[in-house]
């Protein structure tokens, strides 16, 4: 509502206006005539002001005063504008204008009310003061000035809470909007990170590669003087070309790994076997099969699957209790490699929380569907993929209902020709 | 007929390693005894085998050539039977260059030296022969300093020196700032060998990093 106020110009100051006049006027003209009708004017067109021209709010209040008192009029319903005024100005009006049309709308309540009790046509009587004096004129003053006062202020305190509010709501969308904005920027990030990272291994992996050419075309060249023979021109040609490659990924690896030192070599297939012993030490149960007929892979290929296992692992540590079971199934096909790693935390969670027949917390047919509608994401999932992908392979990782989360990962391969 | 240098290989790639034992065996009066892909209980064998030059590469499987070498001299009962060693690498940075020398290593032969390179630094690590001398370590050191590492047992050990020796090293520290500022040096490599396996290092260089991470060369 305030934000379309705030987006619209003027309709909503004259549907306030015409609003104004219609109420407080009507009532104006029903309990003391028309003539009071017309006092109610000026007031209800101060209303029309208080966002822009701000100073005519001002205007018309010292209009609307100015015939109150040329008029001798007494209070009416219709002096209730003011207060409307008032709020409206605290919601609307920004400072300057605020403080002042405030201040005009509360100077225009105290002479109304002045010039009332000092009013001849007034009749003091009707409002339950016998005595016609001048002190009694006076305390009506005062009775009425301070409830004028407190209507004034509590409408334009009123009206700057809603402001406040109103305002107060738009910053917690903002922080909400800004906050999601972060948590994307933080997700891209670490994907980003994860992605350093492998570009890293496949790089220090194509270093290896090129280092043992250019080792091994040396050493063809190296020997080859002891037996000279056509074949020398081409290995130098080969040394040439694969220094050249070489150094121009030196300069990525330098790039990438700034900072660091060449380190241990990249892990293979076997060194899955020693994350077995690190899981049991963390307190959790690892156990790795191998089946099928083993075919060499790339060293590449080793790194990626050792790195897939690894962050699984990583995984199940984080969001599972310890004593879990991880199982790590390494499967060998004709045409691919499938590595499967399952565990059993939601089991082992669901086991240790008792339900109120004493049995292990049960699961619905709910929990099988949102298992099925949950999308799994995440950089360390979406690292896992990329590294498999990279190799013309497929991840699947998905939640299974009481039990636990299983990774799948289908490398392809391709087996040596049997003669 | 000169006797041929016995050489071990420590390589984890195997290709690699390979490629290398056939252009050490194809020169004359190199042998390699030894290979490994640089699991400690393979390298446990190295004090038997009377090994002239050890060529370990900075990536093994378990470890960097560095660390393996400093475990591996570990293993040997004295200082004067350790083998002198070659790290090989990918590529030489001078950090690696560093570490290696500040770990007794003789040299650090990159890739890029190819053959030649590798026999120069055999050759010269079995004569002993310095492949640095101080104005170059000098230089190396100011441009990558060692990380700092106190060592309460040389500080004791410098101090208890005879006079002789002791003066050896206040001459280096009085020297040290013009030679690191690139002065020529008054002083050789060579004068600190003997020095150095007094104090229980291998080579002057060792010696002389240890004496700049522990801040004997810093101070005023």
């Amino acid at each position: 509502m305030i934000r379309w106020i705030l987006d619209t110009k003027w309709v909503p100051e004259i549907a306030l206006c015409i609003t104004l006049l219609a109420v407080f006027g009507g009532i104006n003209a029903i309990t003391s005539g028309i003539g009071y009708f017309l006092l109610a004017l000026p007031f209800a067109l101060a209303s029309l002001f208080v966002r822009q021209h701000s100073y005519l709010t001002g205007v018309m209040l010292l209009v609307g005063v100015a015939l109150h008192i040329g008029f001798s009029a007494v209070p009416s319903f219709g002096n209730l504008v003011l207060a409307v005024v008032a709020f409206v100005v605290g919601v609307f009006t920004s400072n300057p204008w605020r403080v002042i049309n405030i201040l005009g709308v509360s100077a225009a309540s105290f002479l109304i009310v002045a010039s009332a009790s000092y009013n001849p046509n007034l009749s003091l009587p009707n409002l339950g003061i016998i005595e016609f004096t001048d002190t009694g004129r006076l305390v009506f003053f005062i009775v009425g000035s301070i409830l004028v006062g407190s209507l004034i202020g509590l409408a334009a305190v009123g009206g700057r809470l809603v402001r406040e509010q109103y305002l107060q709501r738009q910053f917690q969308g903002n922080r909400k909007y800004s906050n999601s904005q972060q948590d994307e920027i933080s997700l891209e990030l670490a994907e980003q990170a994860k992605r350093f990272e492998m570009a890293g291994d496949m790089n220090e992996s194509a270093v290896q590669h090129i280092s043992s050419v250019i080792t091994n075309a040396e050493a063809g060249l190296y020997t080859a003087k002891l037996d000279p023979d056509a074949g020398l021109r081409a290995l130098d040609k080969v040394l040439l070309s694969a220094k050249a490659a070489h150094s121009e990924l030196r300069r990525l690896y330098e790039t990438i790994n700034r900072g660091t030192i060449i380190s241990t070599a990249p892990p293979t297939l076997e060194s899955i076997s020693a994350l077995e012993l690190t899981m049991r030490e963390a307190g959790y149960n690892m156990s790795i099969t191998y089946s099928g007929s083993r075919v060499a892979l790339d060293s590449s290929m080793e790194l990626a699957i050792y790195r897939i296992v690894f962050e699984a692992i990583k995984n199940v540590r984080q969001h599972n209790p310890k004593g879990t079971m991880v199982t790590v199934e390494i499967t060998w096909f004709e045409t691919s490699l499938q590595v499967i790693i399952r565990d059993n935390g939601v089991e082992v969670v669901r086991k240790s929380a008792v339900g109120p027949n004493g049995l292990p917390a049960p699961y619905d047919a709910n929990d099988d569907i949102d298992n099925l509608l949950e999308k799994v994401i995440g950089p360390g999932i979406t690292a896992m993929r990329e590294r498999v992908e990279s190799f013309g392979g497929s991840l699947e990782a998905q939640p299974v209902v009481g039990v636990g989360f299983t990774v799948s990962a289908l490398f392809p391969i391709i087996r040596p020709k049997q003669d | 007929m000169s006797q041929s240098l016995r050489i071990a290989l420590i390589d984890w790639n195997t290709s690699v390693r390979s490629a290398r034992r056939a252009i050490l065996d194809a020169t004359e009066n190199l042998s390699v005894v030894f290979e490994s892909d640089g699991r400690k209980d393979q390298l446990n064998q190295l004090p038997d085998l009377l090994v002239d030059v050890v060529v370990i590469d900075q990536q093994l499987d378990s470890k960097t050539g560095v660390d393996a070498f400093l475990t591996l001299r570990q293993s040997y009962e004295e200082l004067s039977e350790v083998p002198k060693a070659v790290l090989t690498t990918v590529y030489d940075i001078a950090t690696l260059r560093v570490l290696a020398l500040g770990a007794g290593m003789h040299d650090v032969v990159s890739i890029d030296s190819g053959p030649e390179g590798l026999i120069t630094a055999i050759r010269s690590a079995a004569s002993a022969e310095p492949v640095i001398d101080l104005a170059e370590l000098a230089k190396l050191l100011t441009e990558t300093p060692p990380v700092s590492k106190n060592n309460f047992e040389l500080s004791q050990a410098v101090i208890a020196l005879p006079v002789r020796k002791k003066g050896l090293i206040e001459k280096l520290v009085e020297e040290w700032p013009k030679i690191k500022d690139g002065s020529k040096p008054r002083l050789t490599l060579e004068q600190y060998q003997p020095l150095a396996l007094s104090l229980g290092f291998l080579s002057a260089s060792e010696l002389i990093i240890k004496l700049m991470q522990n801040g004997v060369l810093n101070a005023k």
